[in-house]
């Protein structure tokens, strides 16, 4: 081996260290933060979730043993907080067919479609606290519009805010509000359909439905299932809603209380009484579940989904 | 030939009777709260409802603008909402623009590792996090300052890192290589020649992490909880509450507070659009 070539082996083994320090580092800013705001805080509240915290000072938890695990699974509110949770979980289906609905619309060939996709997707960028005081208005027991056209045309005033029954149903309207016309992501993959595959199914006779059902859906329903889960999770974890709308309350007969709703009236509003350790079960039991559900889902959607 | 352009015509019927009743459903709650934030107080608390202003009046503006309701400034909480927030998604964007060069560009051996770690996050139960991160906070004695809502955003954040990446991948190995040439290192060549590349990008990313910074609520209202650090969407909750029935004082602070975001929405189009587009593909 003569000088030259190793030189330069040593050269390129120096170059080959100093890209893997300098790659290591420059990844590892937004690892880090991860590590720093997000894990060390959850284990950190694991540990709690095993003791007693009536403050936001670690060091004066006591350990309780499986306590908070054991109020978690047997109170009835916690139960009650799932239910409400899972009742407003009705609004994902809705919110996804209802996307999928005008995102095929404003991707048709007709004048106003770009525009109207524009409109469409307006709501995702209002601020949910905004929405909420608005709707909030508009169901409003007396003065509100709903109300007064209600009883305009016979129908008694119904407590949207006050009342049990209507509770939910004025708080789904507010969902499929704020997410059922989020079409982008949907037209974007609509988008990128392979025309060629629309155009042999026309020529095959086919008509705009049965091309729609055929060939579109197919084709786009890895994002249809990848948008189905993020919005299942999100909605799963509603709180600002909820909050807002009851004006920091529970809702008529407690339906305004979702898990994460509850999991922070325990943790920061009700402290002192409840304490962070029921928080903290509260919120790694909910967690694995979550966590758990969305897994098992992306398997299922592998399997059902087609990604040729 | 005629009678073919009618039918084309007509076969859209359905699209634009379908895209009056969107435009119905988006506008409404809109309409809602312009009509009420021009009206006085006696005149939407009537048992009638007034689909425009009789009598007329900014009272409702007037007060957003200049008073402070409750010691809480819809004004402050703007002002806030932009000092807090905007230094942290800038050096945000810088940071994973770097993380996701490195992941697109360069080899190390923790690559796969941190990638696939990063990935799994994006299926992490967020607003269980924000909660845990009271205690972070309290510990560290960042609570009612800015810290939280600013140092955890300058880190980076996953979605821009992917979205990123995704460009990245796309620049040509022969660009790389003639800036080694010139003797760059990566971090060199990414700091004088990969920015320059990434306007587009860096706008659609900052674009979409204002939009959910200027919306986020639970963040400012978990660790910012003394009145002068309220961001506006706190502000606008709160203010809310003692003048529960001045719906026009309310109305008139949702319009103040959601306007801006409307308008940048309006005139940013193509780089939203963009910014999903791509984040889209994450997945399938």
């Amino acid at each position: 081996m003569n000088v030259l070539s190793k030189i330069k082996k040593g050269g390129l083994k120096s170059m080959r260290r100093r890209e893997e320090i300098t790659g290591t580092l420059m990844a590892a800013v937004p690892f880090l933060g991860f590590l720093i705001f997000s894990l060390y805080p959850m284990l950190l509240s694991l540990v709690v979730s095993f003791h007693d915290l009536t403050s936001y000072d670690v060091s004066t938890m006591q350990f309780v043993g499986l306590k908070n695990y054991i109020f978690v699974f047997t109170n009835r509110w916690v139960k009650r907080s799932v239910i409400n949770t899972l009742t407003y979980c009705i609004s994902v289906p809705i919110n996804v067919i209802m996307a999928l609905f005008l995102a095929n619309l404003f991707s048709k060939d007709f004048k106003g479609a770009r525009v109207g996709s524009v409109i469409a997707y307006l709501p995702t960028v209002c601020s949910v606290v905004g929405i909420t005081l608005a709707f909030q208005w508009i169901f409003e027991a007396n003065y509100g519009v709903v109300n007064t056209v209600l009883s305009k045309i016979g129908f008694p005033k119904l407590n949207f805010m006050g009342d049990s029954r209507y509770f939910m149903p004025a708080v789904l309207v507010i969902s499929v509000w704020m997410k059922g016309t989020n079409i982008l992501q949907l037209q974007a993959a609509m988008a990128n359909v392979d025309s060629s595959l629309k155009e042999a199914a026309r020529l095959d006779g086919a008509n705009g439905r049965q091309i729609y059902f055929n060939v579109v859906l197919p084709a786009i329903s890895p994002t249809v299932f990848y948008i189905f889960i993020m919005w299942l999770v999100a909605a799963l974890q509603e709180m600002t809603v909820m909050q807002l709308i009851s004006n920091n309350g529970v809702g008529p007969d407690f339906k305004a209380m979702t898990i994460t709703y509850y999991i922070y009236r325990m943790g920061i509003t009700n402290n002192t009484t409840e304490g962070f350790g029921r928080a903290s079960a509260l919120s790694w039991v909910f967690a694995v579940a979550v966590m758990i559900l969305s897994r098992l889902l992306f398997k299922l959607s592998d399997k059902v989904v087609s990604y040729d | 030939m005629k009678k073919d352009k009618l039918r084309k015509k007509s076969k859209h019927i359905g699209a634009y009777i379908v895209m009056i009743l969107v435009m119905f459903f988006v506008f409404f709650p809109m309409y809602i709260i312009l009509n009420t934030s021009f009206q006085s107080e006696t005149e939407a608390n009537l048992a009638e409802f007034h689909w425009y202003p009789h009598q007329f009046s900014v009272r409702g503006y007037v007060s957003v603008f200049t008073t402070q309701l409750a010691g809480i400034s819809i004004m402050r909480g703007l002002f806030n909402t932009l000092w807090i927030y905007l230094p942290g998604i800038t050096v945000g964007i810088y940071s994973s623009a770097m993380a996701a060069f490195a992941f697109a560009k360069m080899k190390f051996k923790l690559k796969g590792f941190m990638f696939s770690v990063l990935l799994s996050t994006i299926m992490l139960p967020n607003t269980m996090a924000t909660i845990s991160q009271v205690l972070l906070y309290d510990s560290l004695g960042w609570m009612n300052t800015p810290y939280p809502l600013m140092i955890p955003l300058m880190f980076g954040s996953i979605g821009a890192v992917f979205y990123m990446r995704q460009f990245y991948m796309t620049i040509p190995e022969d660009l790389i290589d003639a800036a080694k040439v010139d003797g760059l290192g990566y971090f060199g060549t990414f700091n004088k020649i990969i920015i320059q590349m990434s306007g587009s990008v860096f706008i659609a990313q900052f674009i979409l992490n204002f939009i959910s910074s200027y919306n986020d609520y639970m963040g400012p209202l978990l660790f910012c909880q003394s009145s002068s650090m309220y961001t506006l969407q706190v502000a606008l909750a709160m203010f809310a509450g003692p003048y529960a029935q001045n719906w026009p004082l309310r109305m008139a602070g949702v319009a103040v507070g959601m306007t801006p975001l409307i308008v940048l929405y309006v005139c940013s189009q193509k780089f939203i659009k963009k910014g999903l587009a791509i984040s889209s593909s994450i997945k399938g």
